[in-house]
């Protein structure tokens, strides 16, 4: 983050509340509020990888979206080089943000038109975006389904005619297709096989080596995460619990997370064979003290599954107060109240508790 | 072929499947999803099976189990289950008079074939036999709540008994710690994780003597897999069925299993023990299978990944192995064993008494 140039890219305090529907009958049914994302703050800087990892419901798709507009924060502010995202006119957001901020959806049977073909749908976004005027639009699209890997007998096939992995391709195309200074991929590799995830991953991360755009990677899947970015942000209900900048040549990548969660989440892969039987929790991490269903607003948001706090004896102070992204050391910044690398060697998840967290 | 030794000295399958074969029609033509496949599951084992998306994995069971959409389906082999032998005789409802030229002319009567299939699947499936899905959200009914569904299993075992109880008592031994907000829950006001750990309770409650869980963890998070996978876990350690685990990710499949078949373009191309797929090194192994734990590596160790893939994905070959589009074994081989790889489907080789391999490189 240099001190004078602006970056290419900064979110400050963005929030969503959602509303929500109660049950109950539809006569007396209540509006309930949910707060997806709280106070998220984060800078992209030109030809960047950043992970923006959590579990599903931690408001990482969320955060995605707001960048984008395609939700709309209840505060917060996004700058686009300088600019206010917040304050654009549609017609605006149309000109300044859909060409250079590139989204590639979760889903692509739902993002690819089943009645277009793909070469068609590339054709719509190029004449729509595409910063100078293309003159062979065909030609470029058979030049973007080569650069993902794709031949030019695709541009004439239906969405319901490509496989999974293809079908992501095209996703990553249409992405590419108005040469952006930003990509944000969410979850582009649900869903996928291990091989295929390669694939696709590697055709990402080269495509930005070339272009050098930035890459905002949304996934729940830290290993993968680790494999492609610069920077990593860690979400947990709704808020960051720790921004770290990962060092490629110090050591094991996954030894460098300092967050409880953040360590829980990187272990829960390696060591699935050790929980055995001990897997016992119902409500993924909404829950409060008590069994009760209510989050814990109050407090940390991780407080109710963290294995710090138990070993730490419980301390009331992770109920009561919401834990400030602290920096802890050069490019690394952790919300927890207790995120002393001593207390953190103390706490390094054994089977045993493993059975603790989770019960 | 290696299968049929094994079959004699071993004690008896609950289910064996032999030359499985299941083709189906799509825009692109016909696709041979199972080819030859052949496989056991013994009682009270733990069975992975492991292969990328259209390995046939999956439609080796839908195949066997009748739950095959599109046509023509399983055309060809025999399977059987516990005593029942359920596509014996089937043959004679189907015909192939030709498969050269590259193109294939099948003539199947579905009816008949899908009467006696399902007549013979009827006492076996939804008891005997259960399975999950990777979406339990879209698998359940949607407009039962969890409580119907469990009511709806246990109805079938025993009309007088207290179904509510029963139903809170498995919520409670499958780790839910309010069970009455699950049972009352619509399939879609589950969280995923949630959602998964209900349709595996539902599943145990037929009290079946084979589990099959089909990519159960895939669309989970990495805390949530560890809770399905921990729960499949304990239902091995403390109960006589046999599990059947299908997944494309190793470590998954690792975790939970004694021994896995590695499928790659509709047929096995390993069966190993999961130790040996998963950190046994210096081991032969097949070389999708050197892939796969290749591939698992770098990710365990966050390694960069641009430039590690190979080959271009492409579909499996139509003759020969399938896997010779993409294998890194086949560069180093003579030409006279290259022209094997593209000509010759290989055999199975036997490495070891629980370890068999279908390669011709590692044949040589």
């Amino acid at each position: 983050m240099s001190a004078d140039a602006t970056p290419l890219l900064a979110a400050d305090g963005l929030t969503k509340v959602f509303r929500t529907q109660e049950r109950g009958s539809w006569l007396r049914r209540k509006h309930g509020t949910l707060r997806a994302v709280s106070d998220v703050s984060f800078v992209l800087n030109r030809g960047e990888v950043l992970g923006i990892v959590g579990e599903s419901g931690s408001g990482k798709t969320t955060v995605a979206r707001m960048l984008l507009r395609l939700v709309e924060p209840s505060s917060g502010t996004v700058m686009l080089r300088g600019r206010d995202v917040m304050a654009m006119t549609p017609p605006e957001v149309r000109a300044h943000i859909r060409p250079s901020v590139r989204m590639i959806f979760q889903d692509p049977d739902a993002a690819l038109n089943p009645a277009y073909t793909i070469g068609f749908g590339l054709a719509r976004a190029i004449r729509m975006h595409a910063k100078e005027q293309a003159h062979d639009v065909s030609g470029t699209v058979s030049t973007l389904l080569q650069r993902v890997g794709l031949d030019e007998s695709f541009a004439f096939k239906y969405p319901d005619e490509l496989s999974g992995g293809e079908k992501r391709r095209v996703g990553i195309c249409r992405a590419l297709a108005t040469d952006p200074e930003i990509i944000v991929a969410d979850e582009p590799l649900s869903g996928l096989d291990v091989v295929l995830q390669e694939r696709i991953l590697e055709l990402l991360k080269s495509e930005q080596e070339k272009r050098q755009f930035a890459l905002i990677l949304v996934s729940h899947d830290l290993d993968r995460v680790n494999q492609v970015c610069d920077r990593v942000l860690v979400m947990h209900g709704g808020r960051v619990v720790e921004h770290t900048t990962l060092r490629r040549n110090t050591g094991p990548i996954r030894e460098q997370y300092r967050h409880p969660y953040s360590v829980l989440l990187q272990q829960a892969r390696i060591e699935v064979g050790v929980f055995h039987a001990a897997v016992h929790a119902d409500t993924d991490g909404h829950s409060g003290r008590n069994g009760t269903s209510q989050p814990n607003d109050a407090g940390c948001t991780f407080a109710r599954s963290c294995p710090r706090r138990v070993a730490m004896d419980d301390p009331a102070i992770c109920w009561e107060s919401v834990p400030p992204l602290v920096e802890t050391a050069t490019g690394q910044a952790v919300a927890c109240h207790f995120s002393e690398p001593d207390v953190k060697a103390s706490i390094s998840l054994s089977p045993g508790a493993g059975l603790l967290v989770l019960n | 072929m290696g299968a049929e030794a094994l079959m004699e000295s071993a004690p008896t399958p609950l289910l064996a499947v032999r030359g499985l074969e299941s083709w189906f029609e799509t825009p692109a033509g016909m696709v041979h999803a199972v080819a030859n496949m052949s496989l056991d599951v013994y009682p009270r084992a733990a069975l992975g099976i492991v292969g990328e998306s259209g390995s046939g994995k999956t439609q080796t069971f839908f195949s066997v189990f009748g739950l095959s959409q599109g046509w023509p389906g399983v055309v060809r082999g025999a399977a059987r289950f516990g005593d029942v032998e359920l596509l014996d005789g089937l043959s004679a409802h189907v015909r192939m008079p030709s498969t050269t030229g590259g193109e294939l002319h099948v003539v199947k009567d579905s009816q008949r074939w899908n009467a006696i299939h399902h007549a013979r699947l009827e006492p076996i499936l939804g008891s005997d036999v259960a399975m999950m899905f990777q979406d339990a959200r879209r698998s359940l009914v949607p407009y039962w709540t969890i409580r119907q569904h469990l009511v709806h299993v246990f109805r079938r075992q025993d009309d007088a008994a207290d179904h509510a109880r029963q139903a809170e008592e498995l919520l409670s031994r499958f780790g839910f710690r309010d069970p009455r907000r699950v049972l009352d829950a619509f399939p879609e006001q589950l969280s995923g994780g949630e959602a998964q750990r209900a349709m595996l309770a539902l599943a145990m409650a037929m009290k079946p003597r084979l589990l099959i869980a089909d990519e159960p963890t895939t669309a989970l998070d990495a805390i949530n897999q560890m809770r399905v996978l921990g729960e499949l876990q304990r239902i091995h350690a403390e109960s006589d069925v046999a599990l059947v685990l299908i997944s494309h990710d190793l470590a998954v499949v690792g975790r939970v299993v004694d021994h896995v078949l590695v499928v790659f373009g509709g047929t096995v191309v390993e069966r190993a023990p999961a130790s040996l797929l998963t950190n046994g090194s210096g081991t032969s192994l097949h070389p999708y299978s050197m892939e796969l734990r290749e591939s698992q590596r770098r990710r365990a160790a966050g390694l960069p990944i641009v430039g590690t893939t190979r080959g271009s994905g492409a579909a499996r070959r139509a003759t020969g192995c399938p896997y010779a589009g993409r294998c890194g074994l086949r560069p180093r081989l003579t030409a006279q064993l290259q022209a094997r790889c593209d000509t010759e489907f290989p055999d199975e080789l036997k490495l070891a008494d629980d370890h068999f391999v279908a390669c011709w490189g590692l044949a040589s």
